[in-house]
């Protein structure tokens, strides 16, 4: 009974997490994001899916610069980003150099 | 005999043929390098005829890359053609060459492009003119460029150094990469030109700065000095017997505007560039005057995408430009009795629509202008007028994301240049009308 009572509130508090926690879907088209700036919360995903036909790269740069590169990205596919720390991150294909967007994280 | 001419212009196209054999691009190690198709930078899925983000790849210093490993960024191009001219030219098209009908081996490149460092990237070109049989440093352009912000806006900034006036420019209107991309070397060319429209390339080095803000205003200004003859004798220039002195500092500016639109499918940009030379006519300095040209240029783009998701959309792409050149001719008056003073206009307008980026038609008209100067203008008529039309079809079978060859890529092109008039006459001009069937082979070591 003791282990119920500690059990519930565990399993309660994940499946919150589970509903709050979104998914936010960003396209890549004509070389460029759908979106110059999106607004998360800390623990979201973010998909980035490359409706174009050449291949693209996925950088995630945090305020300090340091960059996580996602690999690359052939036509069709996707790449997810978990953003679960609070922050301002530049988001870049380094084969399009313009192409860039930033994420806020709260 | 035509179907001995034939078969020389069939071995020179099978030649250069033979000789694409490696992994190619666009220049191909830039597209081994970014892991895109020829048809990503280029209309047509082949150089020089940017698209945005070929634009985009020079503008940020030829660095773009897939951040996979890459072996050196070397390339290398033959260009093989075969020229038939309305009428013969006596004496033989070139040195070496019969009257007319001539096949050719017009030139092989190597370039070493690509990057060097995370901002530093080059495009060096080496010749050999199979014309001319010569070789030498040609198109040059070494780039050091960050991006940032200013104002909030975003801002590329970069420093270059080049040999060529335009060779640095990031639009098809101007001299250097302009339309025609390709044109024979055995056909008859007008006399006159302005001194922007290639005559002082590779005869000059240039440092120069330059920046986009916000994506819309682009600025570049630079400042060249003439080679001495030493240093362009071992850059592979001869003869240089009679060729103009470069005197003092060639200040150069660039400046435009572009704004993409209705989705980004649609690009238009306007600029001005130009530059202020003076030089001893024949390198003869003994009069202690100089002639001095200022050229000051207009320029026009229209690029319409139809598809932007697709490199290998239809699109429609236009370029024109407009050249003035002011000529203050002391020396010139002094030694040969030339007038003092002068002028040349050139304007040129072409465009192009690519299919699939496989099939690209494209049509240029273009005119070029100025006051009768007797002793300046070696012509039968004092006048250096010229005009005329460029008609090109090519045919770009690989560079596109699908294509089943990723090893190399061609273009074949048919090109007819007509005159209507030629170094100031009507009568006969159209004996200078070419016909020009060009091989173009890329491939990446």
């Amino acid at each position: 009974m003791r282990q119920l009572w500690i059990v519930a509130p565990a399993t309660l508090f994940l499946a919150a997490g589970v509903c709050f926690a979104a998914a936010t879907e960003i396209d890549q088209v004509g070389q460029k994001f759908s979106q110059t700036t999106l607004a998360v919360v800390a623990g979201d995903t973010v998909h980035f899916v490359n409706h174009d036909d050449v291949t693209h790269n996925i950088n995630v740069i945090d305020a300090d610069d340091n960059a996580v590169d996602k690999g690359l990205q052939k036509p069709g596919d996707t790449i997810d980003q978990l953003f679960d720390k609070a922050g301002k991150f530049v988001v870049r294909c380094s084969i399009h150099p313009k192409m860039k967007m930033t994420v806020v994280v709260k | 005999m035509r179907v001995c001419q034939c078969l020389k212009a069939a071995c020179a196209v099978v030649a250069a043929l033979c000789g694409g054999i490696g992994n190619a691009g666009a220049v191909p190690s830039f597209a081994d390098q970014t892991g895109q198709p020829c048809a990503a930078c280029h209309v047509g899925a082949f150089g020089p005829q940017l698209k945005p983000f070929g634009r985009e790849f020079k503008l940020y210093g030829y660095v773009s890359t897939d951040g996979t490993p890459h072996g050196p960024p070397v390339s290398m191009t033959i260009q093989s053609s075969f020229t038939h001219t309305n009428a013969d030219q006596p004496g033989g098209a070139a040195h070496w060459f019969a009257p007319n009908d001539n096949p050719a081996l017009d030139q092989a490149s190597i370039y070493l492009a690509g990057r060097w460092a995370p901002h530093l990237g080059s495009f060096v070109q080496i010749t050999y003119d199979g014309v001319a049989r010569t070789a030498g440093l040609d198109n040059t352009d070494i780039r050091y460029a960050k991006d940032g912000n200013l104002w909030d806006r975003d801002l590329v900034w970069g420093i270059d150094v080049n040999n060529a006036p335009t060779v640095e420019d990031l639009w098809n209107s101007t001299p250097i990469w302009g339309f025609p991309y390709n044109r024979s070397k055995l056909a008859p060319t007008q006399l006159a030109a302005t001194l922007i429209d290639g005559a002082l390339a590779h005869n000059v080095v240039g440092a120069g700065a330059y920046t986009l803000l916000d994506d819309t205003v682009y600025l570049h200004v630079a400042l060249y000095g003439g080679l001495s003859r030493d240093t362009r004798n071992d850059l592979g220039e001869v003869p240089l017997a009679g060729t103009n002195t470069l005197v003092g500092a060639i200040p150069y500016w660039r400046l435009a505007l572009q704004r993409s639109f209705d989705g980004d499918r649609q690009y238009a940009q306007i600029g001005t560039y130009g530059l202020h030379a003076s030089l001893y006519p024949g390198g003869d300095g003994s009069a202690g005057r100089t002639d001095s040209f200022t050229d000051i240029a207009f320029d026009a783009n229209y690029q319409w995408i139809f598809d932007t998701k697709s490199v290998v959309s239809d699109m429609i792409s236009a370029h024109a430009t407009w050249i003035h050149e002011d000529q203050r001719l002391s020396a010139s008056n002094v030694h040969g009795g030339a007038n003092r003073n002068g002028n040349l206009d050139t304007g040129r307008a072409d465009i192009s629509y690519s299919i699939g980026a496989t099939w690209t038609p494209s049509v240029q008209y273009f005119q070029t202008s100025g006051a009768p100067n007797p002793m300046y203008f070696a012509v039968p008529s004092a006048v250096p007028n010229s005009a005329g039309f460029v008609g090109e079809i090519a045919f770009v079978p690989w560079g596109k994301p699908d294509s089943t060859w990723k090893a190399g890529n061609i273009r074949l092109s048919v090109q007819y240049v007509a005159y209507t008039r030629f170094n100031g006459s009507t009568n006969h001009a159209s004996d200078n009308n070419a016909l020009f069937l060009s091989l173009w082979t890329a491939f990446h070591f």
